[in-house]
């Protein structure tokens, strides 16, 4: 399991890069879909999920379609053509970031 | 296994019942929840049972702090608005604060301070707060809430500015606001967030309540304070009054030990002229009222004058200003003719036209009416002075 910390960070491009993937997602088969792609090591917190996907929401980056399930309500989300282009951004940010991480990592040699 | 509509609700309702005010989020959560027991899918334990489980293990932290995060991030973008709104908030405050204190030490610009700050508080903060509480819920009741609480500290600040400006409605209305907020506001706000709601407020929103709540203490021990201050100077002229009654006692008896003189006749028709002239303005004040004496209210009336009877002299006014002048001249000249009394005490040595306007334009009511009282009691001595000759 990674820390709390390193997913704050990365929890917007993970739910935006799977509904890119996905086409449309319900909060809960989010959570499952992580924890199978992530071999249980990234666990998405209901509590982070869905402030994540109202600010998202709110951004104009991803838009919500209701379906009845049985008597509930059920919100899909899906990517607004905005959250299509914000979604290649960040991830070619979040590319470029993890290569430049790789390099500060890799290449440090121990002091002498 | 999917559950029934009667589940659905009650899981509902404890979402509710814990703080989920947005429609949305209650939506996705209500399905979440379902999924999770749907999951699980354990028909033999107890719906309560596996509802309290599926809590405590996916929502350890409560679903009050789900609802928090979703706000303060979809507020984020108004940080600048409540940076704007708190500052307004605290310096209008301090303002209203700063204002009552001057008011009960009665400095200058006590007024001024008091009107700018409660400007700042109606117009500037309350709107913008309750522009950013309306987007953090989608319940009616949550909307209702805000909006209560909204217009009772709006009546509240009107009524505190109207009250120490000495206007009439201000307590009606101070009281009207309060009675929103204890009755409607608090309890709902109780309801919603526990008794936690101090500990739920921003500071500077605390800052905010805490210093109109000291602002109306002030307002209210200014009140206290011109309470007893009015009630001195109906006192002042009550003796003035009372001053007046023992010169005429005595003036009763004088006059019957001495022949009547043209200068008592015309003494005793201006006091009584002045008599109907007082009764006369008052009624012109309230004329439903019969006890034709001063009382605190009237006192009150800084913005009532009777220029129109004393100084202008219209048509309608039986009792006036001009008349009583004219009496009064005519008495200046039996005085004068007589040699030995000084006219001086009655008019002054200003002209005629300006102890009119001198006196009666733009003056408060209080001091026109005692200015009245004055002559009577001036009158009087004038008389006692010529028949104890």
């Amino acid at each position: 399991m990674y820390s709390k910390e390193l997913l704050k960070g990365t929890l917007n491009i993970i739910i935006l890069k799977l509904l890119a993937h996905n086409g449309k997602m319900y909060g809960y088969e989010i959570t499952q879909r992580v924890k199978v792609l992530s071999q249980d090591k990234i666990q998405i917190k209901e509590g982070s999920l869905y402030p994540s996907l109202h600010k998202l929401k709110d951004e104009g980056l991803v838009k919500t379609e209701e379906e009845m399930i049985g008597n509930r309500v059920r919100k899909y989300y899906s990517l607004t053509e905005k959250g299509k282009l914000s979604t290649k951004e960040k991830d070619n940010e979040l590319q470029q970031y993890m290569g430049t991480l790789q390099n500060i990592i890799l290449n440090q040699s121990p002091a002498s | 296994m999917t559950l029934t509509q009667f589940l659905v609700d009650l899981i509902k309702g404890d979402l509710r019942q814990n703080g989920i005010e947005l429609r949305d989020l209650q939506d996705d959560l209500v399905d979440h929840i379902c999924c999770i027991l749907e999951s699980e899918n354990q028909n033999e334990r107890p719906f309560e049972e596996v509802y309290q489980a599926a809590k405590s293990d996916y929502f350890s932290e409560g679903f009050r702090e789900i609802q928090e995060e979703t706000t303060t991030l979809i507020t984020q973008k108004y940080n600048n608005m409540k940076k704007a709104m708190n500052i307004i908030g605290l310096s209008s405050s301090v303002l209203l604060l700063l204002g009552s204190i001057l008011k009960t030490m009665g400095t200058a610009p006590a007024n001024e301070l008091i009107l700018f700050g409660a400007i700042g508080l109606t117009l500037g903060y309350l709107p913008l707060l309750l522009k950013i509480a309306l987007k953090q819920t989608d319940l009616f009741i949550g909307k209702f809430r805000s909006i209560s609480g909204f217009i009772g500290a709006e009546l509240f600040i009107i009524g505190i500015l109207l009250q120490v400006l000495h206007y009439y409605a201000g307590k009606e209305i101070l009281y009207t606001g309060l009675a929103i907020v204890i009755m409607i506001f608090i309890p709902l706000l109780i309801k919603s967030t526990g008794t936690e709601f101090i500990a739920k407020l921003q500071p500077a929103s605390l800052a905010v309540l805490l210093l109109a709540v000291a602002s109306t203490f002030f307002a209210f021990s200014n009140k206290k304070a011109s309470s007893h201050y009015l009630g001195q100077l109906v006192m002042v002229h009550e003796n003035l009054d009372r001053t007046v009654d023992n010169n005429l006692h005595r003036l009763t008896a004088l006059r019957e030990d001495h022949e009547i003189t043209p200068i008592s006749v015309k003494t005793q028709d201006i006091i009584s002229y002045v008599d109907k002239l007082k009764e006369h303005i008052l009624n012109s004040i309230d004329a439903e009222d019969s006890s034709h004496s001063l009382t605190p209210e009237i006192v009150l009336m800084d913005n009532i004058f009777i220029s129109d009877i004393m100084v202008h002299n219209q048509k309608n006014h039986p009792y006036n200003g001009q008349e009583l002048l004219q009496k009064l001249t005519e008495l200046i000249t039996l005085i004068e003719d007589n040699g030995d009394l000084s006219s001086e005490s009655i008019l002054g040595t200003e002209t005629q036209d300006s102890w009119l306007t001198e006196n009666f334009q733009n003056k408060t009511l209080y001091s026109a009416y005692s200015r009245l009282t004055q002559l009577q009691l001036d009158l009087s001595t004038l008389e006692l002075e010529f028949l104890n000759q």
